[in-house]
């Protein structure tokens, strides 16, 4: 027979207030990517070869297409949602969100907003430790 | 794109002129490229930084090697220099550099350049730890370097004075 250990009503809601705190938390992290940026246009056309490589989708279209685009930003939502996020610095962002999935990593502002694309373990990516 | 040690080299005992972003224009549309960096010396030669995850691209900019990219222009664009308006002491000269390099052996990686005038005193500094090139000065610089042993676990410092002597001016070294 489990043996479960009796709490008052002050600890009961402590551990409610912890376990909403960690539920806010993670849907913080797992927050869809709303915004991609100003620049997001030359970040796809720059990574797309390790989006390509590190997802394992070949046939993703040229990035000038709104096809292509769409399907990068599928991606990246796949390894948002799939992915393990971590918050950890990227540059400038002392909170960035780092989500990967094998050896893809999408950075991301705290706020959702898309930053860039890396490919594990090489250069700023060697920040994400296993 | 290589993990070339020294490349900045050409740059010792120049005269900087102007610091601008490489900007990709369409359509009358111009679009700075943040990974890029131009220096433009007083005796016109012109030299173009481009940051890639990992590596970095440091090359003079001529007649027979145009401005570049870290991707391929569809033939409706072209590249054109976008002046830096974060810069505002220059000219001047460099008379030494130094070299950040973050991690070891195969994986190791540029993080930043500083260079220096004859008084020692920073002119400028760049960040290439990501994938674009942060300008910044010094104390930014030192700020960024704090956080980057706890994520990288070894750097490491170079000095260059002149095209051919090299001294290693600190290695400092966390494990992690």
């Amino acid at each position: 027979m489990p043996c479960f250990k009796k709490i008052d009503s002050e600890h009961l809601f402590l551990i409610v207030h912890k376990l909403k705190k960690t539920c806010e938390r993670c849907n913080a992290l797992r927050r869809q990517t709303n915004s991609y940026g100003s620049n997001y246009l030359e970040k796809f056309r720059k990574h797309a070869e390790q989006i390509r490589r590190t997802t394992g989708k070949k046939e993703i279209a040229k990035v000038s297409s709104t096809q292509g685009q769409e399907q990068i930003k599928t991606l990246i939502e796949e390894i948002v949602m799939t992915g393990e996020t971590r918050q950890q610095r990227y540059m400038a962002i002392a909170d960035a969100l780092w989500s990967r999935k094998g050896n893809a990593i999408v950075i991301r502002q705290p706020n959702g907003e898309f930053v860039t694309f890396l490919e594990a373990g090489k250069g700023a990516a060697l920040a994400w430790r296993d | 794109m290589e993990r070339l040690k020294g490349q900045f080299q050409p740059l010792l005992g120049q005269t900087i002129t102007s610091l601008a972003r490489v900007a990709l224009v369409q359509n009358n549309e111009v679009a700075p490229l943040m990974d890029t960096l131009l220096f433009t010396l007083t005796n016109s030669r012109k030299f173009e930084l481009l940051v890639e995850q990992g590596t970095v691209k440091f090359e003079e900019v001529s007649l027979t090697n145009n401005l570049f990219a870290a991707f391929e222009l569809s033939p409706c664009e072209q590249l054109i220099a976008y002046p830096c308006t974060e810069i505002a002491e220059i000219p001047q000269t460099i008379a030494s550099l130094t070299e950040i390099w973050a991690g070891k052996g195969e994986t190791e990686f540029l993080v930043a350049v500083s260079f220096w005038d004859r008084d020692k005193h920073n002119i400028i500094s760049v960040c290439t730890e990501g994938d674009e090139v942060e300008l910044m000065n010094l104390e930014e610089l030192w700020q960024r370097i704090d956080d980057m042993i706890f994520s990288y676990g070894t750097l490491s410092h170079q000095l260059y004075t002149s095209s051919r002597e090299i001294k290693d001016t600190a290695v400092s070294l966390v494990g992690l």
